[in-house]
């Protein structure tokens, strides 16, 4: 069994030889989000493009006219809302689905990088992958209704009549952050569980999920580790994003009205290409934690089976 | 010269400090000749049973020409006794989710607050208590204790006086309306069985005599007469005790410790104790706190002599909780915040005392107002950009002015304090503080701040201990104090006129629109309409007119119009006795090119005839183009108001016009050689109560840069939003 560290740069080794499953990923999820954000895009150009108001929203945010749209569009708010959640139901199968085309790289980083094989794999791992996300939402609410709103509940209780504010808090934010621990807790069980079935032990979603309790539980400590080095990655990028983006001189480029036509469009498009250059990065994170984890757990066992055995297995 | 009068002004400043005195000692002197009530009382409080036990001796008298038959007394703390007073029942108004519906889930009898009188009788003479019988003049529910009628054996004669000696037991309630206990923590308001107010024929409009005296309902607050209270308490030895007035003696015996506070000139006297306060006294001294320049710039705006803005210094006390001994300066500082700036802008606060109280948590007591005293409250974490505890101070401070001073029926007439408060403490705020964070942008989306932390999710990490500002730390939206309340108001300002009787509004949410954001919001348009100096002269006479009386929303209008030497009639009739939205709106701009002679005309005594292609070729030709430019205005709301409009050609001319606002669309046709390129109705927003600012204005060429913008960054954020999801599976 390696070093939590080792694993952590083996796996970005690999998700460097697997930049394709990236690519894949991000490029189904940014399709996703245009989808998703288009009813916006149409519902704020109608009510405002031909008003003045459309110019303080090109340099800045309006709460006046947030008040307006909000006001004068009935459930328009919502909707948006409903839909965007109604994509990201549609996402999360999505991107279980494709898990199983990523994981399947790391099993073939010695053949060439092709699509029809990346998919085939996405298929191949289809179901276990649906069964492991419903494991995975089943654990959630577990975590929702008892720690959060059982345990929360009860500190509530506990504490209602604690005229000290400061020990309340404290008590409430115990819970909170035990509530979040518990999250990360669950979605490492379930990409260990991932690992397993494509790696090629076990041959159902139950027995994958029962095992890689067991194999969290039996290293904590370094199964954190692996999971959660590579995963502060894409939330550093994240926080750079939001400290670096210079938007005064976005703002400033949008609202002078004596520059070139072509440099607003010019900023906006140069803006998409810094927003998706991050995203990419979390992309990237995100297969380098499933790769250090992967390199984790195939240094606690013998070499991986082919995924053709496997999947002969599985389908046993 | 400027120089000189600002040397002059500061001189005088100086001269005026050293002859007001410390306010260490009681210095105030009446203002009223003849006070109608004055109480004369001692009170113990028993910790063990949550009880006071009380006796007092009340002079009344009869100030009007009636022959006064009765009596009539409130006892509100009855509305705490059971589920069938008028303040428990579940009427329309009430049936939502409020800080009764947790009160209700606290078990054991302990938590229910009753108020009776044990005897009551003339002095020297008439035992009355067999003459009492309860009253239910606002909905005739026989089971609300909350006022009493005494038929008197001999009625009260004209200018008469009556002189009652009362016995009484008062059962606090575990708090949850901003009176009771929580642990041994007290706010001990609306306590006694107290006096209704008597009207006579004129007093605020009435035409016959009658007493006003109305039951205690779930959002309703109070009405009562001005006079004099000297009230000795006693407590357990060890209790920190704030009450309204001047603390003049402190006295310890085996019994507890007795304390005897004393104001002339209040409507209400509240009391609190706690052993747990940490009781802190600072000097407002307006000499160092107010500057020079100041005063100047209130001379100018009020004009008024400099004598007349001189403030009082003030002996303020706060009695803050043991946890929040962080927010000690940020309490003074607000408090010294309202004293300088209402007292600059409406008069000195002229009494010599002010508590400060911060509540403990969870004892639902934050946010009350009493004369000389008022509740603040905030998290032991109040956030670097949140108005926390300086908002509720502000406010609560506001009142002492507006409710305290100015004494309107808060039964009757809610928005005559809190909307004079809502319009005044964001003047305050702002002058002092700048803009609020009013919005937070939560991942890019904007986000109300007070809803941050409200998320729907059951029991929310934060929510247990109030909404702890976290939001703050990452980002926020600064907006104008005085616009902050228009989301409410659009979505409740068709619930009810704004004058109404308290309990008659429709819903909770209407009576706080209407007493609250939407009189400040239209406060604000009326400044708007009559310009800033008006408003504040206006304000300042209203204060200073009917500073301890009782003013209607009538008499409010008679001073707006009397000070700007206008009819205003119309703006209170369309915004204030009504309930319809304002909305205009830029219709359409329509440019036209202006052909010439096409058609049949009448030339020289023959008829001429010019063809279509002959005028179109001829205005290609032309060098100057013509054009017929429409402009359409309509107005989309039922309410109306006189609005300017901005027309906008292509060389960057600008027509002002006027429109006065009254039918439902108007048209503005220009001819010339430059075609319209926008306009806009209202441009300098002055009717803040309007529906919609967005079609205020229109332009020609429609732009969608804007929204590709936010579709840009929505993107970004749904990807991070899946991202998350992403994880999940």
């Amino acid at each position: 069994m390696v070093s939590a560290w080792k694993a952590v740069r083996q796996g970005f080794k690999l998700v460097r030889r697997a930049r394709s499953a990236v690519w894949v990923l991000f490029a189904a999820n940014m399709l996703l989000a245009i989808v998703a954000g288009l009813p916006i895009y149409q519902g704020i150009l109608n009510f405002t493009s031909h008003s003045m108001m459309s110019r303080n929203l090109l340099t800045g945010f309006s709460v006046d006219w947030f008040t307006d749209f909000a006001f004068n569009n009935g459930a328009a708010l919502e909707q948006y809302a409903q839909f965007i959640m109604v994509m990201g139901l549609i996402a999360m199968p999505v991107n279980a689905f494709l898990a199983g085309g990523v994981l399947g790289r790391f099993q073939r980083l010695q053949e060439r990088s092709r699509l029809g094989t990346f998919f085939r794999d996405c298929g191949r791992y289809a179901w276990r992958m649906l069964w492991l996300m419903l494991v995975a939402l089943a654990c959630y609410w577990v975590v929702f209704r008892f720690v959060n709103a059982g345990l929360g509940k009860l500190v509530d209780h506990v504490t209602l009549y604690w005229m000290n504010d400061r020990t309340a808090f404290v008590a409430h934010l115990a819970v909170g952050v035990l509530v979040l621990l518990s999250l990360a807790f669950v979605n490492m069980v379930i990409e260990f569980a991932q690992i397993r079935i494509v790696y090629g032990e076990g041959s159902g979603f139950v027995e994958s999920f029962l095992a890689s309790l067991g194999f969290c539980i039996g290293r904590l400590p370094r199964a954190i580790a692996v999971y959660v080095i590579p995963s502060l990655g894409g939330l550093a990028l994240l926080v750079i994003y939001r400290l670096v983006t210079p938007w005064h001189l976005i703002h400033a480029a949008l609202g002078d009205s004596s520059r070139a036509s072509y440099e607003a469009p010019l900023v906006l498009a140069l803006l998409f290409i810094g927003q998706q250059l991050v995203m990419f990065g979390r992309y990237w994170f995100r297969v380098a934690t499933w790769a250090s984890e992967w390199s984790f757990f195939a240094s606690t066992r013998s070499p991986a089976k082919s995924p053709n055995e496997s999947g002969e297995r599985a389908a046993a | 010269m400027r120089h000189f009068c600002a040397v002059l002004i500061g001189s005088l400043v100086a001269c005026l400090t050293p002859v007001s005195p410390i306010a260490s000692a009681q210095t105030y002197q009446s203002h009223i000749e003849h006070p109608i009530v004055q109480y004369k009382m001692s009170a113990t409080l028993y910790p063990g049973m949550k009880t006071i036990k009380g006796h007092y001796v009340l002079t009344w008298w009869n100030h009007t020409d009636d022959s006064i038959p009765d009596l009539y007394f409130h006892l509100y703390l009855n509305a705490f006794k059971n589920l069938d007073s008028t303040f428990m029942r579940r009427d329309p108004i009430a049936r939502e989710h409020d800080s009764l519906t947790d009160w209700l889930t606290i078990p054991g009898q302990d938590k229910w607050g009753w108020e009776q009188i044990d005897k009551i009788q003339i002095v020297n003479g008439v035992d009355l208590t067999p003459l009492i019988t309860y009253a239910h003049p606002d909905d005739n529910n026989a089971d609300d204790r909350t006022v009493v009628r005494i038929q008197l054996p001999q009625p009260i004669p004209p200018k008469g006086t009556i002189e009652l000696s009362v016995d009484f037991t008062s059962k606090l309630p575990r708090a949850f309306a901003r009176t009771g206990y929580d642990g041994d923590y007290y706010l001990v308001s609306q306590w006694f069985p107290k006096i209704g107010v008597y009207e006579g024929p004129g007093d605020r409009g009435r035409t016959t005599g009658g007493w006003n005296c109305h039951q205690l309902h779930r959002y309703t607050e109070f009405y009562a007469d001005y006079g004099t209270y000297d009230v000795n308490l006693t407590v357990p030895s060890g209790y920190i005790v704030g009450a309204t007035g001047f603390q003049r003696s402190q006295q310890k015996d085996a019994g507890g410790t007795t304390y005897n506070f004393y104001q002339q000139d209040v409507h209400d006297f509240a009391w609190t104790a706690s052993p747990n306060f940490k009781k802190i006294t600072r000097i407002f001294d307006w000499g160092k706190e107010v500057r020079g320049d100041e005063v100047a710039r209130c001379t100018e705006i009020l004009g008024l002599p400099a004598s007349d803005i001189a403030l009082r210094n003030v002996s303020v006390t706060l009695l803050l909780q043991p946890s929040h001994r962080n927010l000690e300066d940020r309490y003074f500082r607000a408090a010294f915040n309202g004293l300088k700036y209402y007292g600059l802008r409406f008069g000195a606060y002229p009494y010599d005392t002010l508590t400060v109280v911060d509540p403990p948590r969870n004892s639902y007591t934050s946010g009350m107002e009493y004369p000389t005293l008022f509740v603040g409250g905030s998290t032991f974490w109040p956030g670097k950009h949140e108005f926390q505890p300086e908002g509720v101070t502000v406010h609560e401070f506001g009142h002492q002015f507006w409710y305290g001073l100015v004494g309107n029926n808060e039964f009757e007439e809610p928005w005559l304090d809190e909307g004079f408060v809502t319009y005044s403490t964001a003047k305050v705020l702002e002058t002092a503080y700048g803009n609020p964070c009013s919005y937070h942008r939560v991942l890019g989306i904007p986000v109300q701040a007070f809803s941050w932390l409200s998320v729907p999710l059951p029991n929310f990490p934060f929510v247990g201990v109030g909404s702890i500002p976290v939001g703050t730390y990452f980002s926020c939206v600064k907006l104008p104090e005085q616009t902050s309340g228009r989301s409410e108001y659009l979505q409740h300002a068709t619930d009810d006129n704004l004058v109404r009787n308290g309990w008659q509004y429709r819903s909770r949410m209407s009576y706080v629109v209407n007493s609250y954001r939407r009189p400040g919001l239209s406060l604000v348009t009326l400044e708007q309409y009559l310009g800033p100096t008006v408003m504040a002269r206006v304000m300042r006479t209203y204060q200073q007119e009917w500073r301890y009386r009782h003013p209607t929303t009538r008499d409010f209008i008679d001073v707006v119009n009397k000070v700007s030497g206008r009819d205003m009639d119309w703006f209170f009739q369309q915004f204030f006795y009504n309930s319809n939205l304002a909305d205009y709106a830029v219709a359409s701009i329509w440019n036209e090119p202006r052909y010439g002679h096409t058609g049949i005309y009448d030339e020289g005594g023959k008829k001429t005839y010019y063809s279509r292609q002959n005028a179109l070729r001829e205005y290609k030709d032309s060098k100057q183009k013509p054009y017929r430019s429409t402009v359409t205005v309509r107005r989309l709301g039922g309410a109306s108001a006189p609005v300017d409009v901005d027309v906008r050609f292509e060389n960057g001319k600008v027509v002002h016009e006027q429109w006065d606002g009254k039918y439902r669309w108007t048209q503005f046709t220009y001819e010339g050689p430059n075609k319209v390129t926008s306009a806009v109705v209202d441009p300098s927003h002055k009717l803040l109560l309007d529906a919609n600012f967005t079609n205020n204005s229109r332009t020609v060429r429609a732009n969608s840069l804007f929204a590709v913008k936010w579709y840009i960054r929505w993107i970004f954020w749904i990807e991070n939003l899946f991202f998350a999801a992403g994880f999940f599976s």
